[in-house]
């Protein structure tokens, strides 16, 4: 038998444990290669998509480019997500197998194996879960990619399988599998084989040193941003944001938790004895320290991404609203159909007490400018007519005008400078908004209709721009029904870009599903662990008339307090700092849900009890339990 | 030859801030094909005495002479191939792996060796023990005697030339255990190996070639009358 066949043989005996690791290599590579095709071939399918979706409301490549990297973006940041839980998820596994087989592992390097055989041992998970999972879950991915497409764009996915293209994101894909497969392996390995075999067998403490074992893992780290940076390229600055948002919390709450567990011990030791199940789970909590921390902090962060994630949706309308209307100046549009409708729409607007500003845009050519008769290509000038203050986008004073960065950069216009433009000299005084994707009205550049020297004829198009609640957009549409307009608002297109983001659901999907597999996995692991190793403590209470039911309640009672302590730590972290991260994180204030608070907490709680009876069953039926002989 | 040589052996332990000596200058020499047995009260450093001898603890100072050579001088590979080459460990607990079968627990040693030993050795090593019926069985499935047997086949199989036993009948009846010291005795003599018995049973002891007490951290081997 050789070594690999060996490792092979030894490493995969625990089923359940494996055939978790092979789904969630699995999920990871089609998340990641169907993500990595659309961006491969993004432009062709995003076209279809928006253009199927918004139709008249996106008039430029330009903002196709805009729409298509902002939802590239929302993909990197799943697929990045995606990776690091892969992460975590296969170091924590890897790390409890190899915890639980340390004495067995002992015992092979008495007779003789070499330190060095943790490279075959990585070998033979890498060839599991790397390759053996790799590329059928990217296989899967080009399904997912084929579907959505057909979804979205009714044209599938428009390359063969076995194209040049799709084989390429199949192998990059392979390959970071087999990296991070390899290198979690490696170093959960090496943190087991840096302790000692003397150490194992009497199950002494020892402060080993873990030089080597951190040096492989920053190693591997560093192999694996390099993999993700090819794939991803600038994509991967959301790594940054994403390893913030969850590690600087994990880690704070877990050195809270460290203190406030090892206080409840002290304090706690000193007062009666266990006289009851309650008692005597209160009694082993908080003994191990480091393992309860941990737990707990994987719990709080848990609960609180949870209640982030289900407040953002809570209040997405309202998000998107702001969003769109920060970014493109207004929140509801009118179109007017020809320049001679224009005052009968005025006259509505200003009888019924609606603010406004009304623009007047078109296209010109750079030839029509002063100086540049030689000039070819156009753009879009707009020509501002009533105005009001609060929009700040828009709003150009008497004896100025704003010009987007490219029109600056053509003209090289300095800013406090006049300029003579359309027979005045005026003021360049700001750069203006670049954001144009889904706007009523295109602009190059904008200035106040006083200051423009000619006449706005039948080829000028004239657009009010309105910043209004949905009520009042309800209200305006029913106003404006059969008048010669169109109206576009924040709430119509919300609606379709809430479609089209909903059909890419199916990636957060697979990532929630991910999570919710490691950490069950990393939950289930650490209890199963635990009470394996306390099975002379579970059998004792067994000796002394405890029947096995109360027995399992000690550890259950146990866990439970644990989770209960890190989900209501989460509901008044959240309650008293959490508007404000909230405010933080969106920049604006919105209220966070009570009730999704607790519910979070609630459903938390219910998953570590889900996870805890699950893991106490399987010790249970594994017999490893009843069993005190020594193996 | 001498194939077992322990000179002025010292084991200190850090526990906390303070350090506690667990052996202080322990001497022994055991002869090629000699069977010796080291034996003492509870909590006197049999085991530590024992883990620095079978190579899997280094000493705070000495040194131990192992088939001619120092075996702490060597590089960690080194080492690691020897204890291959030249080392079977019984423990009181028997330590087989309970993810394989009796026979992959037996073969185990095998995986790691560069020596060609056949399917038939194997086998017979396996019947010697009196274990080949329960080849095909999980560690959990086999009574103690039988775990037993199967850690001192995969001591056997890579035909090593030094077994060191830590309590090998500890967990064992009178009986079984009187089976298991009577075999491994005979193993030294008929295969030429070199045994090192840890025991706290006199009886056991007895029936070796060379006894050794240990007593305040140290040995002193026993004359013959005094066994």
């Amino acid at each position: 038998m050789n070594r690999i066949i060996f490792f092979l043989k030894l490493n995969h005996k625990n089923k359940s444990r494996s055939i978790l690791l092979f789904i969630v290599f699995l999920i990871a590579a089609s998340v990641l290669s169907s993500s990595l095709l659309i961006r491969k071939n993004n432009r062709l399918f995003y076209e279809a998509q928006l253009s199927s979706s918004f139709g008249d409301s996106i008039a430029s490549a330009e903002e196709f480019r805009t729409l298509s990297d902002s939802i590239g973006a929302v993909l990197s940041v799943l697929s990045i997500c995606g990776v690091i839980i892969l992460i975590w998820g296969a170091l924590v596994l890897f790390l409890f197998r190899d915890l639980c087989m340390r004495g067995t592992y002992a015992i092979c390097r008495i007779y003789g194996m070499h330190t060095s055989d943790i490279y075959f041992k990585a070998a033979a998970d890498t060839v599991i879960y790397g390759i053996l999972s790799g590329i059928p879950g990217s296989m899967l991915g080009y399904l997912m990619f084929a579907l959505l497409s057909k979804r979205l764009s009714g044209i599938g996915a428009g390359f063969s399988i076995f194209s040049f293209d799709v084989l390429s994101v199949l192998a990059l894909v392979t390959v970071i599998l087999v990296i991070v497969s390899g290198m979690t392996s490696l170093v959960s390995g090496m943190f087991v084989f840096e302790k000692k075999i003397v150490n194992i067998f009497y199950e002494r403490n020892e402060t080993s040193n873990y030089k080597k074992t951190i040096y492989t893992a920053i190693s591997g780290l560093f192999l694996c941003y390099l993999a993700l940076f090819i794939s991803f390229g600038n994509d991967i600055r959301y790594l940054k944001i994403v390893a913030v948002v969850i590690a600087v919390p994990a880690f704070m709450l877990f050195v809270i938790f460290r203190l406030v567990f090892t206080v409840g011990t002290k304090k706690y030791r000193n007062r009666k004895n266990p006289v009851n199940i309650r008692d005597l789970s209160f009694r082993f909590l908080c003994t191990k320290h480091k393992r309860d921390a941990i737990l707990a902090a994987t719990v709080s962060v848990g609960a609180i991404l949870i209640c982030f994630i289900m407040n953002i949706e809570f209040n997405i309308d309202g998000i998107l609203r702001d969003a769109y209307r920060d970014n493109l100046g207004y929140s509801t549009g009118i179109r007017v159909d020809g320049i001679e409708n224009a005052q009968e729409i005025s006259k509505l607007l200003d009888d019924n007490g609606y603010l406004y500003t009304q623009m007047y845009s078109n296209l010109m050519n750079y030839s029509d400018l002063n100086g540049c008769e030689n000039m070819e290509g156009q753009f879009w000038i707009a020509l501002v007519g009533k105005q009001t203050a609060d929009n700040a986008h828009f709003f150009v004073e008497k004896g100025c005008f704003k010009a987007v960065n490219h029109f600056i950069y053509l003209f090289s216009l300095i800013k406090g400078n006049k300029y003579d433009f359309f027979g005045n000299d005026l003021y360049f005084t700001d750069v203006s908004n670049e954001t144009q994707a889904l706007s009523l009205i295109n602009y190059n550049v904008i200035m106040n209709i006083d200051d423009y020297g000619y006449s706005t004829d039948s080829s000028w198009s004239v657009v009010y721009l309105l910043d209004i609640n949905k009520t009042q957009e309800q209200n305006l549409a029913q106003l404006l029904k059969n008048k010669p307009c169109k109206i576009e608002t924040a709430s119509s297109l919300i609606s379709e870009l809430n479609n089209l983001l909903g059909n890419y659901l199916l990636f957060a999907a697979f990532v929630g599903i991910m999570l919710v597999m490691v950490t069950a996995a990393f939950f289930y692991s650490i209890i199963k662990n635990d009470i394996e190793e306390r099975r002379r403590e579970l059998y004792l209470y067994k000796v002394f008339g405890g029947s096995q039911k109360k027995s399992m309640q000690v550890i259950f009672g146990e866990y439970i307090m644990v989770a209960l302590v890190s989900s209501l730590s989460v509901v008044f972290v959240i309650m008293a700092l959490g508007e404000i991260y909230f405010m933080y994180m969106l920049k604006r204030h919105y209220p966070l849900s009570i009730v999704v608070t607790v519910l979070t907490t609630l459903i938390v709680t219910a998953f570590v009890m889900l996870c805890c009876h699950t893991a106490q069953r399987a010790a249970q039926k594994s017999g490893n339990i009843t069993c005190l002989r020594d193996e | 030859m001498l194939m077992i040589k322990a000179e002025n052996i010292v084991k200190k332990i850090k526990s906390g801030n303070s350090e506690t000596e667990l052996l202080s200058g322990v001497s022994l020499e055991v002869e090629n094909g000699k069977a010796a047995a080291i034996i003492g009260k509870s909590g006197c450093g049999k085991t530590t005495l024992m883990s620095i001898l079978s190579g899997i603890d280094a000493p705070t100072s000495g040194k131990a002479i192992l088939n001619g050579s120092d075996y702490y001088s060597l590089d960690v590979k080194k080492q690691e191939e020897f204890r291959n080459n030249n080392i079977g460990v019984i423990f009181q607990n028997y330590h087989l792996i309970p993810e394989l079968t009796c026979e992959e627990n037996i073969r185990m040693p095998l995986v790691f060796s560069k020596k060609k030993i056949s399917d038939d050795e194997v086998i017979n090593v396996m019947k010697m023990t009196g274990i080949d019926r329960q080849r095909k069985l999980f560690p959990r499935q086999m009574s103690g005697g039988e775990q037993q047997r199967t850690a001192i086949a995969r001591a056997l199989v890579n035909k090593p030339s030094l077994i060191f036993a830590d309590e090998p009948t500890g967990a064992l009846d009178a009986e079984m255990g009187n089976k298991v010291i009577k075999f491994l005795i005979a193993s030294a003599h008929k295969l030429n190996l070199t045994v090192l018995i840890v025991t706290h049973d006199m009886d056991i002891a007895g029936q070796c070639d060379i006894i050794y007490k240990m007593q305040d951290k140290k040995v002193q081997k026993l004359p013959s009358q005094q066994r």
